[in-house]
């Protein structure tokens, strides 16, 4: 791995509802280099978006705050630095996309207005020149006659050229880090292998490092260098891509694969993960996936297992790992 | 556009046919008699004939209705009956008096009701929130005659800072016109206040909600930014919706309010006519009303597709 851009270190962040506070995401922990391509994958709810969001401090606070952790990125922790440096980072520095382009890009300016906003707000360039940049931006993303499409509005682009124009938006400033949430999900599948690609070819052309949050473990496949997978509000499993195929060592990763349809062997019905993943305030009092897992024993009761090591730049949360004995939770978390 | 701006204009007319055919009825329907009014109390049956016919009353009501409509086309409104001058002269000198008060309102109901209803959303569900949608309630319900009441009394009669009637001309005395309209404007906008802060909360709180707001923030804008672009707009469009109405408030609340603050504009003329039976007058007045009012109704829509590029009007 080349240089570490940015390390999250216990991320915690909770929220508050009707019943009570929970956490969303729990200790969530990676690093990230230049230019990597990291996979967060997880059903809906297990805390993905959150995390990104979190690096960024777009949490709505209320309802939502950040209770512990670290995001280092080039020598400031994130969730201390002031208003203005996160202003300086957000777009400039770690730039993000979103899972709707139908509603993400504000339908009452032109796209052209959104791409050169975004660059004078972060660097010091007229608006011509800054119109120019957008020109090529959007030329770049592969929407053509681009020197139209910038004075069109959202409405009159179709949901693939929307996506584009806002990955257009997030590579403005040249950002080191695109944390890219969802941005296929609601595109045709084809529409969505050619953003996937794009964003491939950019990462080449930018240097940007990614992190791609999907739920789709197709994509991770082809396009991620590697794997964190989330459940429940935290990571289970994180491994290079071929290990985590080859050898998934969590069994919700297990399950994950296993439900995955495959043209290689014929299997006539897929394979799903039995029950559903618990709510947040009636979380089991160990492992989280313990109702769920077609291992689970006693001592999966009494604590949450942290990430142990399964290999070089593998590990997952799981007591099967290394014959790992569970200490109760009377002494540290 | 223009295609579109020209063919509403011809829609007017239809319209202000219609309306100025079920106003001449309503008036045939009403009780009383302006011969009477015209002729005295104390004249005799036979004066209060000679009047009725003088004044072409005791025509059947489609003449009546026929010759109205053949002067209208010549742009005389008729005489009023008891001014003695004609209709259209007598409210054209009264429009921009009315018209300048119902401006002052629409300001003060724009830029309060906006500002007032943008930081009660800022400030969702804290003290300032609830202060300000008390004072939207409280706006909303009090009825205009007697906020203009009590503003004369407080402000004209014990404190003596600002006059309790009349009216000076802009042209003549900018700061006169200010402290003459200042109250009237109030007690005129009050309710459309309440109302308008009350929407522009509750749509910025929507908004606010919106993922193009997230992006905003997610691409290092400040929040001045955040809220004041990109969600302001988003924001007026509905509040531009409710500018047509809230200019029809402003229009019936002035026969009320010049009344009470003796304003020589439309309202209080329209207000007396009614009163006496002036039927010129009336028919005119509201004429001169719903032609406004259509206008106005039109530049709405206009603005609308500015706000709104989605709107498009023209190519259907």
């Amino acid at each position: 791995m080349s240089a570490t851009l940015l390390q999250v270190r216990g991320l915690t962040t909770s929220f508050r509802a009707e019943a009570g506070r929970f956490e969303a995401i729990k200790d969530v922990s990676f690093d990230l280099g230049e230019g990597d391509v990291l996979g967060i994958v997880g059903e809906s709810g297990s805390g993905k978006s959150v995390t990104a969001l979190s690096i960024l401090g777009l949490i709505p606070d209320p309802p939502g705050r950040i209770t512990a952790g670290q995001v280092l990125f080039a020598g400031d922790d994130l969730l201390k630095a002031s208003r203005r440096r996160m202003r300086q980072v957000r777009g400039g520095e770690i730039a993000m996309i979103f899972q709707e382009p139908m509603s993400s890009l504000n339908p009452v300016f032109t796209v052209g207005d959104q791409i050169v906003e975004t660059i004078r707000h972060h660097e010091r360039i007229g608006v011509r020149a800054a119109r120019a940049r957008a020109i090529d931006l959007l030329d770049r993303v592969g929407i053509a006659i681009p020197a139209q499409r910038l004075d069109e509005y959202p409405h009159q682009l179709s949901g693939g050229m929307r996506q584009r124009a806002m990955i257009a938006i997030a590579l403005s400033c040249n950002p080191s880090i695109l944390l890219a949430d969802e941005p296929t999900t609601a595109l045709d599948v084809t529409i969505q292998a050619q953003i996937l690609d794009l964003l491939k070819d950019l990462r080449e052309d930018f240097r940007t490092a990614v992190v791609l949050i999907t739920h789709d473990l197709g994509v991770v496949a082809q396009y991620v260098d590697r794997v964190l997978v989330m459940y429940a509000g935290r990571v289970v499993e994180e491994a290079p891509v071929e290990a985590l195929y080859a050898s998934p060592q969590h069994p919700y990763t297990e399950g994950l694969l296993k439900s995955m349809p495959s043209i290689d062997t014929d299997a006539d019905r897929l394979q799903a993960i039995p029950g559903t993943v618990p709510s947040p305030f009636e979380l089991p009092p160990g492992c989280r996936f313990r109702p769920r897992c077609p291992y689970a024993r006693d001592a999966c009761d009494v604590a949450d297992p942290p990430l142990l090591d399964a290999g070089p730049g593998h590990a997952a949360a799981c007591i099967r790992l290394n014959d790992y004995q569970p200490a109760a939770r009377a002494g540290a978390a | 556009m223009i295609a579109y701006v020209i063919r509403r204009l011809l829609y007017v007319i239809p319209v202000l046919f219609i309306v100025s055919l079920i106003s001449f009825s309503l008036m045939q329907l009403v009780p009383g008699d302006p011969a009477v009014v015209v002729a005295g109390l104390s004249a005799t049956p036979d004066e209060v004939e000679r009047v009725r016919e003088q004044l072409g009353l005791n025509e059947p009501f489609y003449i009546q209705l026929l010759s109205w409509y053949g002067n209208l086309l010549q742009g005389d409104l008729g005489t009023s009956f008891l001014l003695g001058r004609p209709v259209v002269e007598v409210t054209v000198e009264r429009l921009p008096v009315s018209l300048s008060i119902a401006l002052y309102a629409l300001v003060l109901t724009l830029v309060f009701g906006i500002v007032l209803g943008i930081i009660a959303a800022l400030r969702q569900n804290t003290w300032v929130d609830q202060a300000v949608m008390t004072a939207a309630l409280i706006g909303v319900s009090l009825p205009n005659f007697w906020l203009g009441l009590i503003l004369i009394v407080v402000f004209a009669v014990h404190l003596g800072w600002l006059p309790s009637g009349g009216y000076v001309d802009f042209r003549e005395d900018p700061w006169a016109w200010l402290r003459a309209t200042t109250l009237p404007a109030i007690s005129l906008a009050m309710l459309q206040m309440g109302l308008l802060a009350r929407i522009t909360r509750s749509t910025m709180l929507e908004v606010l909600r919106q993922d193009y707001i997230r992006t905003a923030r997610a691409k290092g804008l400040p929040e001045h930014v955040v809220v004041g672009k990109h969600a302001l707009k988003n924001v007026m469009i509905p509040v531009i919706t409710v500018i047509g109405i809230i200019f029809s408030l402003l229009l019936s609340g002035s026969v009320v309010i010049e009344t009470i603050f003796s304003i020589p504009g439309v309202g209080s003329l329209l207000g007396s006519a009614i009163l006496r039976r002036d039927y010129p007058v009336i028919q005119g007045g509201l004429l001169l009303v719903a032609t406004m009012l259509l206008l106005l109704n039109l530049l709405v829509d206009v603005l609308y597709a500015y706000f709104d590029p989605r709107v498009r009007y023209d190519g259907d």
